[in-house]
């Protein structure tokens, strides 16, 4: 399906859902930008959908951009082989506290390891269709404080600077 | 047919650190005689901090730690992080530095394959196959030594192609390597693969059923062996794989034993002569040429940019998201390891088989716990 | 006299003061002596074997530091295990395993059959009381499983159970085959049936008494738990079973009790099937009409043994390029494979006594 149609079809499924079009790095596939309230129905949707069948969450990265937290969905549909990128945003309100975001799990089976792995090491909380939070194992030490992977974490006798004593 | 006996529910944890299973993880079951009614994976045990540490380096400097991604198979943690940094600075790769790049991930193929052997062979209790199968190992990792001086973590690749060029007598002791593995190959299997007593132990048990491994995400020779044939190195071909001729092997449809722990094994070592064949055909059309763009100690500037990239690494679809601000360290690197979907459809190959059969399924299944938990 | 210490009589009868000590006394001097110049240094010497051959098998190189060649090698392990520190005080439950484990060990010693004058018990049961000793082994493993308290033990113990169930059913059968060729269960009696030339054991008799002699062999391995047929000792699932929680001097006298029950199995066997203690050349007949009662002895212990070694290294070489069988598996095969066989085998050969008898 051509990324114009695809746009359009979107829009028709999930109006108002689509905030903006990009082209992803290099390999220029397209990307859409996804208004965080709606991203699982539109994912419902891209799943469902007979035309589109895109059926296989194949990454879910998470990455910080200044104050927000960048989820990229990288997704792919194993009968048409077409694939697509979704991101969406949420906005990090405290540095010790959790953020809530909506969990796709329920959407695609394979995305729930990787919520798991992001909402420990990133501060999410990730909430299902009901509001309810997923449980996640945790896996770090039980003195562990903070999420190491966002910006402002600080190790122990480090002063945050990049290329402390890990390099 | 089994029946059991009305008996009270047994609790029983393995782990986290336990010889039956493939590396630090804690698996929690529930027993009815020696059935398992269900089965519970708590993982993280062997979370190293890898991706916060990949944004603490220098850019160069991060390819040691991509090394340690997977030990196993240090060669594709390598392999994908210079990929994505190539696409976003738009580095072309010289065709003889890619020609070394296809062999050194093959050779890293086979050996992590026959790793695998291994594991199976000692979970079924069968030393001597376990034995042979090292002996030939080694001398893939001997390869490895004379072309990079490493055995294991090769740090080998670079951003624009490899270290060095590799060392003289190396491309014929690939190709005696690829006439040496088809005469083993042969002696494998009748050591060990149409052993009756081995089939028997593997057979049925711990079966992935195509929706399953769709339904979970399941990539590579797992999901070869229960027919989705998606192979990266077909679909979306990287280091010239697209100029070389090879068949990826699948399981077939009509097998009444798709997806199951044998079959899984099987297709390993059809995976092991897919790539003695695709060694032989880039050992022997590798061209003289530059083995890399610039001097490996030349400083190098990553523009900003962003990249995903994916490859087949020896379990499967390894993809890796990776974003530059143009600055000295990397923004972020992320990881997408084959194995997360495993630990994630274990629980449902665990149910129902018997606790013998559990070590038998761990192995078959290939899990690296290093890249899962990173 | 009693016959337990009718063997000793030719290497003390010169010293007066044999006639003054207890026969009771002199029994159990045998029996100890048996033990520890028969069946403990052919555990080292067998153990030894094993572990070369097998390197051979698997492109090692297998032991070579301690002595020549690592001949010391069992001794140095032997060393080693006896000075560990015990990983936990003796309970009463593993005092129970301790007991009835050496009682089984030397309730055998003394019906094992080693020679014509090496029988301590000729009885006309006596042929089957090694085979009782085999599952009372088995009953003191399964104890020493079960009272560790753990899922693994468990395991161990419950399969230790369910196997020498399963094995000894055709095992017994099997037992009874050679007996009816021989006319008896006396070892005197199923020796003097066979004589040393190959074509005249019991085994080579008829093809039925050949089914006989593999099906003993192979329940042996079910009932003790040999490997292949290791199921309740299996390293990877339950972390060895039975004996996951010892170490030290218990795993010494644990992996001599295991070495033990395998040895006495294939004496058995070669004596039932392969022939026996009887020297080739009618060396036996020549020594007995000399009158050199010591050397009799000594030449038939060692050609009973040389023949166990062989047959039991027969069964390592094809237990080590074979994967070990599922617990489940294996009783299906002894139940529903050998036994079936070992009734068609009885069957065949009460036929042939039969037939011969007319």
């Amino acid at each position: 399906m051509e990324p114009n149609e695809l746009l359009q079809k979107i829009n028709k499924l999930v109006p108002g859902a689509i905030l903006e079009k990009q082209r992803f790095g290099r390999s220029a596939k397209t990307c859409l930008w996804v208004e965080s309230e709606k991203l699982r129905e539109l994912c419902m949707a891209l799943k469902n959908d007979p035309a589109i069948a895109l059926d296989w969450l194949e990454n879910l990265s998470a990455m910080q951009l200044e104050d927000a937290l960048v989820f990229t969905y990288f997704i792919r549909s194993s009968r048409t082989k077409e694939r697509l990128i979704l991101r969406s945003s949420v906005e990090l309100t405290s540095p010790t506290e959790r953020t809530d975001f909506q969990s796709l799990a329920g959407v695609w089976g394979m995305a729930e390891p990787q919520e798991r792995e992001i909402a420990e090491l990133f501060g999410i909380r990730f909430l299902d269709e009901n509001g309810v939070s997923m449980k996640h194992t945790k896996a770090a030490p039980n003195h562990w404080k903070g999420f190491p992977l966002r910006k402002s974490f600080v190790f122990d006798g480090d002063k945050g600077t990049r290329g402390g004593p890990c390099r | 047919m089994i029946e059991s006996l009305k008996t009270d529910l047994t609790q029983w944890e393995i782990g986290p650190y336990d010889h039956s299973l493939p590396g630090p993880m804690l698996l929690r079951l529930r027993l009815d005689g020696e059935l398992i009614v269900a089965g519970e994976v708590e993982t993280g045990f062997l979370h190293r901090g890898l991706e916060k540490a990949l944004e603490r380096q220098l850019w160069r400097s991060a390819i040691p730690y991509a090394d340690r991604l997977d030990p196993e198979g240090a060669l594709f943690g390598e392999l994908a992080l210079c990929l994505a940094v190539e696409e976003i600075a738009a580095l072309a790769v010289p065709p003889r530095a890619q020609s070394i790049r296809v062999i050194l991930s093959e050779l890293t193929r086979i050996s992590a394959h026959m790793g695998y052997i291994v594991r199976v062979a000692r979970a079924v209790g069968s030393e001597t196959m376990v034995h042979y199968v090292l002996r030939d190992r080694e001398k893939i990792l001997d390869l490895f030594e004379l072309a990079t001086g490493a055995r294991v973590s090769l740090n080998f690749l670079r951003f624009g192609g490899v270290q060095a060029d590799v060392t003289e007598g190396f491309i014929e002791r690939v190709l005696e390597i690829c006439e040496l593995l088809r005469i083993r190959l042969k002696e494998y299997n009748d050591l060990f693969t149409y052993n009756h007593a081995f089939i028997k132990r593997t057979r049925g048990i711990g079966t992935i059923a195509p929706e399953l491994a769709r339904a979970f995400g399941v990539t590579g020779p797992n999901a070869r062996a229960s027919g989705i044939s998606f192979d990266v190195r077909k679909e979306h071909p990287y280091s010239g794989y697209d100029f070389l001729d090879f068949e990826v092997p699948v399981g077939r449809r009509e097998s009444q034993h798709l997806g199951d722990a044998n079959h899984r094994f099987l297709l390993r070592l059809q995976e092991i002569s897919t790539s003695v064949e695709i060694l032989k055909q880039s050992a022997e059309a590798i061209t003289s040429g530059p083995f890399a763009l610039r001097k490996p100690e030349e400083s190098f500037e990553v523009p900003r940019g962003e990249a995903y990239i994916r490859i087949e690494s020896s379990r499967g679809l390894l993809g890796c998201h990776l974003v530059s601000d143009g600055g000295a360290y990397p923004e972020r690197i992320q990881f997408r390891p084959p194995s997360l979907a495993l630990l994630s459809v274990l629980p449902q190959l665990v149910r129902g088989i018997r606790i013998e059969d559990l070590p038998v399924v761990l192995a078959t299944l290939d899990i690296g716990v290093a890249e899962a938990d990173r | 006299m009693n016959a337990q210490a009718m063997w000793l009589n030719p290497w003390i009868s010169g010293f007066s003061f044999a006639e003054s000590v207890p026969q009771w006394l002199l029994t159990a001097c045998g029996l100890v002596l048996i033990y520890c110049l028969v069946i403990v240094p052919s555990g080292a010497v067998m153990g030894y074997l094993e572990r070369k051959l097998s390197a051979d098998f698997q492109a090692r190189v297998g032991p070579n530091r301690a002595g020549p060649a690592g001949v010391l090698q069992p001794v140095a392990d032997l060393l080693k295990l006896l000075q560990k520190q015990a990983s936990r005080d003796w309970n009463w439950r593993e005092a129970i395993w301790l007991l009835v484990h050496t009682m089984a060990l030397y309730s055998t010693v003394a019906v094992i059959p080693l020679g014509s004058l090496l029988l301590l018990v000729d009885t006309d049961m006596s042929a089957f009381l090694p085979f009782w000793s085999a599952l009372v082994l088995a009953l003191g493993t399964m104890f020493l499983g079960l009272s560790q308290g753990s899922v693994p033990g468990w395991f161990g113990g419950i399969r230790v159970a369910a196997q020498a169930l399963a094995g000894a059913f055709p095992a017994l059968i099997a037992l009874l085959c050679a007996g009816i060729r021989a006319g008896g269960f006396r070892w005197s009696e199923i020796a003097a049936a066979q004589s040393s030339s190959p074509l005249l054991w019991t085994a080579a008799a008829n093809p039925f008494q050949f089914i006989a002699f593999f099906v003993f062999v192979i329940s042996g391995l079910v009932l003790l738990g040999i490997p292949p047929m290791d199921a309740a000792f299996s390293a990877p699932d339950i972390h060895g079973g039975v004996s996951s929680h010892l170490s030290g001097r218990k795993l010494t006298v644990f992996r001599l009790g295991r070495f033990y029950g395998f040895l006495l199995w294939s004496v058995i066997a070669v004596v039932l099937f392969l022939g026996g203690w009887e020297l080739p050349f009618g060396l036996s007949t020549e020594l007995r009409n000399a009158d050199s009662p010591r050397l009799l002895q000594i030449f038939e212990l060692c050609w009973l043994l040389s023949k166990t070694f062989l047959l039991v290294l027969v069964v390592t070489w094809i237990a080590k390029v074979n994967p070990r069988s599922r617990v489940d598996q294996v009783t299906d095969f002894a139940w529903r494979v050998l036994s079936p066989f070992s009734l068609v085998a009885l069957i065949g050969a009460s036929l042939v006594a039969g037939w011969g008898a007319l």
